[in-house]
């Protein structure tokens, strides 16, 4: 007898039931792995797979992550380069493809990334397919789209990971201006994940007191106390982090664990993430934009309809033809 | 006319902001340093967080990444400089600084690079927080904990090596792997060196108490049928492989000091393998610092348990302490 047959019965009859809330992280770049990193200390899944095309580093991230198996609460985390071992994710976070170089903007990125997008979508939909898709990889808003239709999900299986990180740092920053926590301060960054998302200073708050209450030239350049450069702090943000540290990983990673908590824990939180905004606010094309959404373990199931001035709303039709101006060129 | 802050806010309190209770300071914001940062950050353990390093601009994106997800975050202030005032009142300092292994480069190679280093960092850190407590986690650990003890002036139950904390993990996640069961459900302790010639106290390894050495006298002996002894070698063998993959080691050392921090802000005395001063202990006449299971709390090194080591394992320890020493008695300006 073994060490381990003479220490262990083994009394299960049939086949374990095996993992009820696996994630499958795409990609194990610097944002791979900060979500991967996140998921795993927030306790959040039971399977955790790494996929990568590069074969040795997917190894060792995976072996480092295992190693600290002791420390952590998800007892399955498995990496390969075959998506078979996506196989039954209940989320799949896309975080594959190249990134925003040094003052490159997002929209540059568009084409690089649907050809890998091509490929991994319909592997991720051949062993998942019933899996919450959600994107993060640049330009977000327009590669969400591109999962939408090579995927074949129905719009609520795919979302995209769009201005949750913007309302994030956006929250940051009025929290630093008025010395409280980010989570007391409300504030909604909508629109486009990128130059031109738009902050809805009429939504912005603590406590129910609406600031533009309080200042009717928030927002505007007539107002003292320039609030409007919070919101260009925030565009400017991840430029500014890529030129000091090569890229941003700390921030997104937790912002995409914030997310898949929400789906998996069925939180029906509200969150703002790219999704399908054809018929809402005006706008005529197929696009995804960001606006609030309700998440669940169904996925994306309902919008909350925002009450927008004429000029957020006309941001919000400019943002959606730049978007279908590249959409509409591409071959899918 | 007033500001949106002042209409929004009436203030209660005066006088100046309550300094932090739980600020963890994290020398070095290399990928282990980073790694440390973010499992105390996502593990809530700090009310502040300072990161230190030399390099500016890369000091300055890694703050502004983590500032940016403060919403998903509970430590509400996270500052860095590389001027150490801002690492002022400190309960725990970790420093991950210094230069990491090459490919194939044993951990004693590094070392008096990174002494030179902690010559610069150890006594900036203790002027500006005297009474924290030091996690030394660099490469050899168990020197350059010694060379911290030194530096700091530091009675030795605050100066803390993350030594074999790690290599146990690793150790208790491959022998549980292969008996199907959590990490955490499997019992086994690597001591002394982190590294090439740590030892793996077989005769302690149980499960719900059941000593696996009496199940299978072979144990982690050579003629094993089962080769247990591989697991151990594989431990040993971990970094080095992971670091020919990926190019470095970070996550399984971050948790791992994570884990430290927490019992030490908690006050939790729970017992670690980690790098302490072992002089008087199994024979050893110098000081060295080695690891063995230690209580650690709110003091840092409140004990250490008096493990029951064969002849064998105290040989080990006592030859790991000599190859040490070797290497200390020659180093300079400490």
């Amino acid at each position: 007898m073994t060490t381990k047959e003479k220490l262990i019965t083994h009394v299960l009859v049939g086949e374990p039931v095996g993992s009820r809330s696996k994630v499958t992280v795409v990609g194990v770049g610097m944002v791979g792995m900060a979500s991967a990193v996140s998921v795993l200390l927030k306790d959040l899944c039971d399977e955790l797979c790494l996929i990568d095309v590069m074969e040795e580093k997917l190894k060792g991230e995976v072996m480092d992550l295992q190693h600290g198996s002791l420390f952590c609460k998800t007892h399955k985390i498995v990496g390969d380069k075959d998506y078979s071992t996506t196989a039954h994710s209940k989320v799949v976070v896309i975080t594959a493809g190249a990134r925003q170089q040094e003052g490159e903007s997002r929209l540059n990125l568009v084409q690089r990334n649907v050809n890998i997008f091509k490929f991994i979508i319909p592997q991720i939909v051949k062993y998942s397919p019933n899996a919450i898709l959600l994107v993060v990889s640049n330009p977000v808003d327009i590669l969400t789209y591109v999962a939408w239709k090579l995927s074949g999900f129905p719009r609520h299986r795919v979302i995209g990971s769009g201005t949750n990180l913007d309302s994030g740092r956006f929250r940051h920053l009025m929290g630093e201006k008025l010395h409280l926590h980010p989570s007391s301060c409300h504030g909604w960054i909508i629109g486009e994940h990128g130059d031109s998302s738009v902050p809805v200073w009429s939504g912005v708050n603590v406590a129910g007191v609406s600031l533009k209450g309080l200042n009717p030239h928030m927002g505007t350049d007539a107002d003292k106390e320039d609030w409007k450069h919070l919101h260009k702090m925030v565009v400017d943000g991840a430029y500014e982090v890529i030129k000091l540290k090569g890229y941003t990983s700390w921030a997104i990673g937790m912002s995409v664990a914030d997310l898949v908590e929400s789906i998996l824990k069925n939180l029906h939180k509200v969150h703002p993430v790219s999704t399908l905004v054809q018929g809402m606010h005006g706008v005529k094309d197929e696009v995804f934009l960001s606006v609030p959404c309700v998440l669940g373990n169904s996925g994306l199931t309902d919008v909350i309809h925002m009450t927008l001035k004429p000029e957020e709303e006309k941001q919000l039709i400019n943002s959606a033809e730049t978007l279908w101006g590249v959409q509409k060129d591409l071959t899918l | 006319m007033s500001s949106v802050m002042q209409k929004l806010l009436t203030p209660m309190a005066s006088g100046p902001a309550e300094p932090p209770r739980n600020k963890v300071t994290v020398v070095g914001v290399g990928m282990v340093g980073m790694a440390c940062a973010v499992s105390v950050l996502l593990r809530d353990l700090a009310d502040e967080l300072a990161l230190v390093d030399v390099m500016e601009d890369k000091l300055k994106g890694e703050m502004m990444d983590l500032q940016h997800g403060s919403l998903f975050l509970k430590t509400s202030k996270i500052v860095a400089d590389k001027d150490y005032a801002v690492t002022a009142n400190s309960r725990i300092v970790v420093v991950s600084a210094g230069v990491r292994q090459q490919e194939g480069e044993s951990r004693l190679n590094l070392v008096q690079r990174n002494v030179n280093i902690f010559k610069h960092i150890i006594p900036q850190i203790v002027k500006h927080s005297p009474n924290c407590t030091l996690i030394v986690v660099s490469n050899p650990v168990d020197v350059l904990t010694y060379v911290t003890w030194k530096l700091s002036g530091l009675p030795k139950h605050r100066v803390i090596g993350s030594g074999t904390n790690l290599d146990s993990a690793r150790f208790r996640f491959l022998m549980a792997e292969r008996l199907g069961i959590h990490a955490s459900s499997f019992n086994g302790w690597v001591l002394g060196e982190h590294g090439d010639t740590s030892v793996p106290v077989w005769s302690g390894v149980n499960v719900a108490g059941v000593n696996l050495q009496k199940l299978n006298p072979e144990f982690g002996l050579d003629g094993d049928k089962e080769d247990w002894k591989a697991t151990h070698k594989a431990v040993v063998d971990s970094a080095y492989e992971v670091i020919k993959l990926k190019g470095y080691t970070n996550w399984a050392i971050g948790l791992s000091v994570a884990d430290l921090t927490e019992s030490i802000i908690k006050n939790m005395s729970r017992i670690h393998p980690v790098s302490t001063m072992v002089k008087d202990m199994y024979g050893i006449g110098e000081e060295v610092f080695l690891s063995l299971p230690c209580v650690l709390n709110g003091n840092g090194v409140g004990s250490v348990i008096n493990m029951t080591l064969t002849d064998a394992e105290v040989g080990q320890l006592k030859k790991s302490a000599d190859t040490l020493w070797g290497i200390q008695k020659d180093l300079k300006d400490i």
